[in-house]
């Protein structure tokens, strides 16, 4: 993916999965501006593992599915494309294998008063944008200093976990509805 | 080409296939089907997951020594195979099937070829459902902010946002540290069905992160509950916000606005308002949004014309009775909109008005309506208001549960009690005064030969004859034309004495340009300002950023007409209502020039009522009407009766008696006809 001018917003991929009992899986990846203004949404319909996958992968099947499957599907389909992928799941982060887009976790909310944002930390692979502190994939160091490099566009306070609220928000809505069946 | 070494040696599985065969299978094998279908027949079996792939590889040693491998008896079923680790998930059976080898022919020598196909599982395709969402439109960029200077000073919503902050800040108020983000979502309206509409509303971002971002910066931090205006009006196609006067209904919708167009879901807006309110919106729209080019439309008829049709004009603002004489023009082609916007929408109150008629041939995708009284007399005007809004087919007639159901999907309604807890209290007081001796022989005078002169009318007399003497005693009530005295002028003029004194100021609301002209020349050492209808638009703007910006003006006499509408006199601290208006909700509106946002202190409101006169009897009426008002915006148990004063009611202020043979019978209008 290449980066953005100047001029272009930087977009982020807003990626997180809800399980639906009985169903498996639902996806959805909100594309945004840096601002948080949305751009594209696409969602999954339900992907489920039957028993004999689950063995079969193991401890590998959520990585797998989150990650390679869900992941990779809206990454692959969207119209816009994010230049940084942001998940709220640990194991999405498997994403990074099979996307040419950086892709980061967003871990909690550590945001301290007065805080200042923290440079780059390419050795542990993390990185501080707005209130949270993203972690890349351990087998793309090079993600965070070409992250680091677009962090000025963020406000010190933004919350980049708060577009997750709304991609689950909009995916127990399309289940509500009916809309992925 | 050397024979097949392994051939003949798996006794219990299949010949193998020929190679095309064998390959085409193997691509076909997924993790869901392969190791359970191919187990029919099967003694033995690999777990996939844990062993590579067969390879075309062949010792050579083998082939050399062409010493057959030991068979694999029926034994080895239960002993399981060497080297195969035996998962422990109840398919131990099967895993201890012999694997499928694959077996090629290659020249001695021949080079090892990797195989030409990984293996690996294979998944359906993922099906998934997209959304796109409407570019949103550029606008000029608003200006740079200004360096900060002083650490950063969080505004308090409760305090009051005044015109002066609007050129003293152009900053977005920080979060105060370690407060936890408020966050105002965008809910879908219940008319929102598809997923894709709903999908559009519930993704959009917190309101507040939206007007904080660099997009879109704010002048000031909106109050809570204008979030939520805000957000409920960005998802309204049909929206009645109906706030009571002072809370923000213009900054509310100016901001809506400003969302609609950045979100790409408006390009082309229609604001039509009073005409005395056209300079006050002009001004907020620069206050709150600077970037966004607004086009009035004025002039003669082909400049208006051209503006109508101007490229590039995102929203038009138009006065009502330009907006009817042009829509007349335009005929069965008027200009198309997005959203129509009527301020002060009891405009409309009556469907079968020029009015009405022409703003509902307006084409629009949505319709907002603004008013802080959406029942000014009856519930029949909220229903016309909901044509307008075309929620109710043309003609339709609501009763009032029904009235009240739709009210909940799409009016917004809050006052200054359910949100303002913490504004500045209204404090009413009746001055309630005797005549002076002149006023009262006048005002006795004049009521007995009237009523004489109505009775000797008989049935013949209408509503209009009772007005003229109703307007007649009022004005004697407000002093005496023949020696200019006045209870209320002694009164107000000691009022003003304090109120100049303590540097402040005050708007006084009278119903007649000629008691307002009359009290100019008394009250010239108060430096009084006079707006009303005959004062010229363009001087009117200038004239309140006098009494807003010249302490030694400490009065503006103002007419119910022209002052009561739009304007923003949150300075003024004082009101004098001199006469009374015929419907409460229009005081109302008058009164709330001053107690609106941005009152930074109580604002004391005197209402003049003279004793044992008419004015007595219409303030009685006046606060029983009030009182339903109230029963019918709150949903309570309402009639149909009129809110404002009725034919009845203005017979009923005299004892109105026709000759009946030998007695008399009471005179009463003549009932309306249907």
């Amino acid at each position: 993916m290449s980066a953005p001018t100047k001029q272009e917003p930087f977009r982020l991929g807003f990626l997180t999965a809800i399980e639906v009992p009985e169903k498996g899986y639902v996806g959805g990846l909100l594309v945004t501006t840096h601002h948080g203004r949305p751009l594209e949404f696409q969602c999954t319909l339900p992907v489920k593992a039957n028993p004999t996958q689950e063995i079969l992968y193991g401890p590998t099947l959520g990585p797998f599915i989150l990650g390679e499957l869900i992941g990779g599907a809206l990454v692959d389909k969207a119209g816009i494309k994010p230049h940084l992928v942001l998940t709220d799941q640990e194991q999405i982060l498997e994403l990074r294998a099979h996307v040419n887009s950086p892709v980061a976790f967003v871990q909690a909310d550590g945001s301290e008063p007065g805080k200042k944002r923290v440079q780059a930390v390419a050795a542990t692979g993390e990185l501080r944008l707005g209130r949270q502190m993203l972690r890349f994939h351990a087998a793309h160091a090079e993600d965070v200093e070409k992250i680091s490099v677009e962090s000025a566009r963020f406000p010190d306070d933004a919350d980049l976990s708060e577009p997750f609220v709304r991609v689950r928000e909009a995916l127990q809505e399309a289940l509500k509805v009916g809309g992925l069946r | 080409m050397i024979p097949s070494v392994f051939s003949g040696l798996f006794s219990t599985t299949k010949a193998p296939p020929p190679p095309e065969t064998i390959s085409q299978s193997e691509n076909e094998a997924t993790a869901d089907s392969a190791p359970v279908e191919s187990t029919a027949g099967a003694k033995y079996r690999l777990d996939t997951a844990e062993i590579e792939p067969p390879t075309p590889h062949i010792d050579p040693s083998l082939v050399e020594s062409a010493e057959p491998i030991a068979e694999i008896s029926p034994a080895s079923e239960t002993d399981g195979i060497p080297g195969v680790q035996i998962h422990s998930s109840g398919l131990n059976g099967a895993l201890t099937r012999i694997p499928k080898v694959k077996v090629i022919p290659l020249p001695v020598g021949a080079p090892i070829i990797p195989p030409p196909v990984r293996w690996r599982p294979q998944w359906p395709s993922v099906k998934t459902v997209k959304i796109c969402f409407p570019q949103g439109l550029e606008f000029l960029p608003p200006k740079p902010e200004k360096p900060k200077k002083k650490p950063e000073k969080v505004k308090d919503p409760a305090q009051p946002l005044t015109a002066e902050d609007a050129d003293a800040t152009a900053e977005i108020v920080p979060v105060p540290e370690g407060t936890p983000p408020k966050a105002t979502r965008i809910k879908p309206p219940a008319d929102a069905i598809s997923l894709e509409d709903r999908l559009f509303f519930l993704l959009q971002p917190p309101l507040e992160t939206w007007l904080k971002g660099q997009e879109m910066v704010m002048p000031f931090e909106p109050f809570q509950y204008q979030y939520e205006g805000i957000a409920w009006l960005f998802a309204q196609k049909a929206a009645l916000l109906a706030d009571e006067m002072g809370l923000g209904k213009t900054m509310q919708t100016i901001t809506a606005m400003r969302l609609l167009l950045r979100s790409g879901q408006a390009q082309r807006i229609l604001l039509v308002c009073p005409k005395p309110l056209i300079p006050n919106w002009q001004r907020e729209f620069k206050t709150w949004a600077e970037e966004l080019p607004l086009t009035t439309i004025e002039g003669d008829t082909q400049r208006r014309q051209m503006l109508w049709n101007l490229p590039g004009s995102n929203i038009l603002l138009v006065n009502y009775e330009l907006m009817v004489r042009d829509m007349e023009a335009f005929g069965e082609n008027p200009p198309q909109f997005d959203l129509v916007t009527l301020d002060e929408a009891q405009r409309v109150k009556n469907r079968g008005s020029c009015t009405a008629v022409n703003a509902r041939k307006i084409p629009r995708r949505r319709t907002w309506a603004l008013t802080g009284t959406p029942i000014e007399n009856r519930p029949e005007e909220l229903a016309s208001l909901y044509e307008f809004m075309e929620i109710i087919p043309p003609g339709g007639t609501p009763d009032l549960k029904q009235l009240q159901s739709l009210a909940k999907d799409y009016i917004l309604r809050r006052t200054k009690d359910l949100v303002m807890t913490d504004m500045p209290p209204r404090l009413d007081r009746d001055a309630v005064l005797d005549l002076t001796p002149a006023q009262r022989l006048a005002y006795e005078t004049a009521e007995k030969e009237g009523v004489i002169h109505l009775n000797e009318m008989g049935d013949s007399i209408t509503i209009q004859h009772v007005f003229e003497l109703v307007m007649r005693l009022k004005q004697i009530a407000n002093y005496d034309p023949l020696t200019g005295d006045s209870a209320k002028f002694e009164r107000l003029e000691a009022d003003m004495e304090e109120v100049a004194a303590s540097g402040g100021k005050a708007i006084l609301f009278s119903q007649w340009t000629k008691t307002i002209d009359w009290l100019v020349e008394k009250l010239q050492r108060f430096n009084p300002l006079v707006y009303h209808g005959k004062i010229p638009t363009p001087k009117r703007e200038p004239i309140l950023a006098q009494f807003k910006q010249d302490p030694s003006k400490h009065i503006i006499l103002m007419s119910y007409a022209t002052g009561a509408v739009g304007l923003n006199l949150q300075f003024a601290g004082y009101v004098f209502l001199y006469d009374r208006w015929w419907n409460p909700a229009i005081e109302d509106q008058a009164i709330n020039r001053a107690h609106r946002i941005g009152q930074k202190s109580q604002v004391i409101v005197t209402k003049f009522i003279s004793k044992d006169t008419i004015e007595e009897r219409i303030d009685r009426v006046l606060n029983e009407k009030r009182e339903l008002f109230r029963s019918i915006l709150g949903c309570g148990e309402a009639t149909t009766e009129s809110l404002g004063m009725n034919a009845s009611e203005i017979f009923g202020l005299f004892d109105l008696k026709a000759r009946h043979g030998k007695g008399t019978r009471l005179i009463k209008p003549a009932p309306a006809k249907s």
